[in-house]
């Protein structure tokens, strides 16, 4: 990540592939399909957007 | 001269997949008012791209000029790729000059945008279903 730096610092983003959910859910690495889909319930639970 | 992006090798492969285009697919732009290397250098690439099939369009769209169109899109930097078909907008952006893997996952967001298909198993395809609003994704890459 170096074409964005403000936004690599806003999701702290230190290695790729970084994939960031709603503002605070994140993981690092490419995963399976069910992984990302439990990070997007988590994301859009209420008041969860973390982990 | 102009040097193509894309190698013959590279437009013949990519004619042979987008013979499986279904809807027609609107590539969409976004660049700066000045000159910027990078934003030159998407929109060379989508309008080679857009050459390749009958289906798919490209669009030039300046950032700050035609402002409405960037925040009806929700269109955050530049330079960007919105992928849309007609009207229909899955909300898939992306952000910087897609080379090497990621100019893959462009070709791939094309091709299901056109077939209107997410490629989900049908069980994530439901689990999405039942949220009520939409959640934002953003992947971040560098080019390797």
């Amino acid at each position: 990540m170096t074409g964005y730096p403000e936004l690599a610092q806003r999701y702290r983003v230190s290695a790729v592939p970084k994939t960031v959910v709603g503002e605070n859910v994140e993981f690092v690495g490419a995963r399976p399909e069910a992984f990302l889909l439990e990070h997007v319930k988590q994301a859009a639970a209420p008041g969860g957007s973390s982990l | 001269m102009i040097v193509s992006l894309l190698s013959d090798d590279i437009a013949a492969e990519l004619k042979a997949e987008f013979a499986s285009l279904v809807n027609p697919v609107r590539l969409l732009v976004f660049s700066q008012a000045l000159a910027d290397p990078e934003s030159e250098q998407v929109k060379r690439l989508v309008e080679e791209l857009a050459a390749l099939d009958s289906h798919l369009s490209a669009e030039s769209y300046n950032y700050i000029l035609d402002r409405e169109t960037a925040e009806t899109l929700k269109v955050a930097r530049t330079p960007a790729i919105a992928i849309l078909s007609g009207d229909k907008d899955y909300g898939i952006r992306f952000y910087g000059l897609p080379v090497a893997h990621e100019f893959g996952t462009l070709v791939d967001a094309i091709l299901d945008v056109s077939k209107g298909e997410s490629g989900l198993a049908e069980e994530t395809q439901a689990a999405l279903d039942k949220l009520d609003h939409n959640v934002h994704i953003q992947v971040f890459s560098t080019p390797t």
